[in-house]
């Protein structure tokens, strides 16, 4: 089981602490994200802010389009968002310390006034591998393998 | 699957540094509203409401945004956001 946990200083939103490794930006280094799990995201997206102090990226890299291999439009009720597509994997501790290691994409969210402050999400793409348990009364939330 | 992962930084340092923005949000919040702020061996470093201009100013003072400091955004805002 993967516990993530809420922080009332945070808004009431539950958080997972996730090992990333995105070769083309962090090597064959894994770098810890901490992600807000948002069920309604449909994929996983890092934005700026962690995107510089986690991943160790530069403003100038995450403003311009060029110099990534793809770039999405994301929709969101706040508008639309930039995101570069890169290859990335995931590694989810359970408690007991064994790895949950899940590969796939993260898009990376383009640097504007609007996303410098948008938390990273944990969507769908890593969301559907798990069996997804949120507990609003004590509160708690966790993730098990399916 | 047991997998070796070791990220930078460490899980626990992450936790380490969470608790430290809970400790000391309030008084952040109202030192630095609305702001970027980075935080070195317990010292605010540097403070902005544009994240841009606040990586300049740790480039300025020599820092690395990812090694260095800890950085988080200050904000009454938190409970009101709708992804």
């Amino acid at each position: 089981v993967i516990t993530g946990f809420f922080d009332p200083a945070r808004g009431p939103h539950p958080y997972l602490t996730t090992a990333v490794s995105i070769p083309l930006v962090t090597g064959p280094q894994w770098a810890s994200v901490t992600f807000m799990v948002d069920t309604g995201a449909a994929h996983t997206c890092i934005h700026p802010l962690d995107a510089i102090r986690s991943l160790g990226l530069q403003p100038a890299q995450l403003a311009d389009p060029e110099g990534w291999p793809k770039t999405i439009q994301g929709r969101g009720v706040g508008g639309g968002v930039n995101y570069f597509e890169i290859p990335a994997s995931y590694g989810l501790v359970n408690d007991d310390g064994s790895v949950e290691v899940i590969e796939g994409h993260v898009w990376i969210g383009q640097l504007t006034p609007g996303t410098q402050r948008m938390p990273s999400l944990i969507g769908w793409n890593l969301l559907r591998h798990f069996d997804l348990r949120i507990h609003g009364g004590r509160p708690s939330i966790t993730l098990e393998r399916i | 699957m047991a997998t070796l992962v070791r990220p930078e930084p460490s899980f626990e340092e992450v936790a380490e540094i969470r608790r430290y923005w809970d400790a000391n949000y309030e008084r952040f919040l109202r030192e630095y509203p609305e702001q970027f702020v980075a935080v070195k061996d317990g010292q605010v470093v540097a403070h902005d409401p544009d994240l841009t201009a606040l990586f300049h100013k740790l480039q300025d003072l020599k820092l690395d945004p990812r090694t260095d400091v800890a950085i988080e955004f200050i904000s009454a805002e938190a409970d009101t956001l709708i992804l």
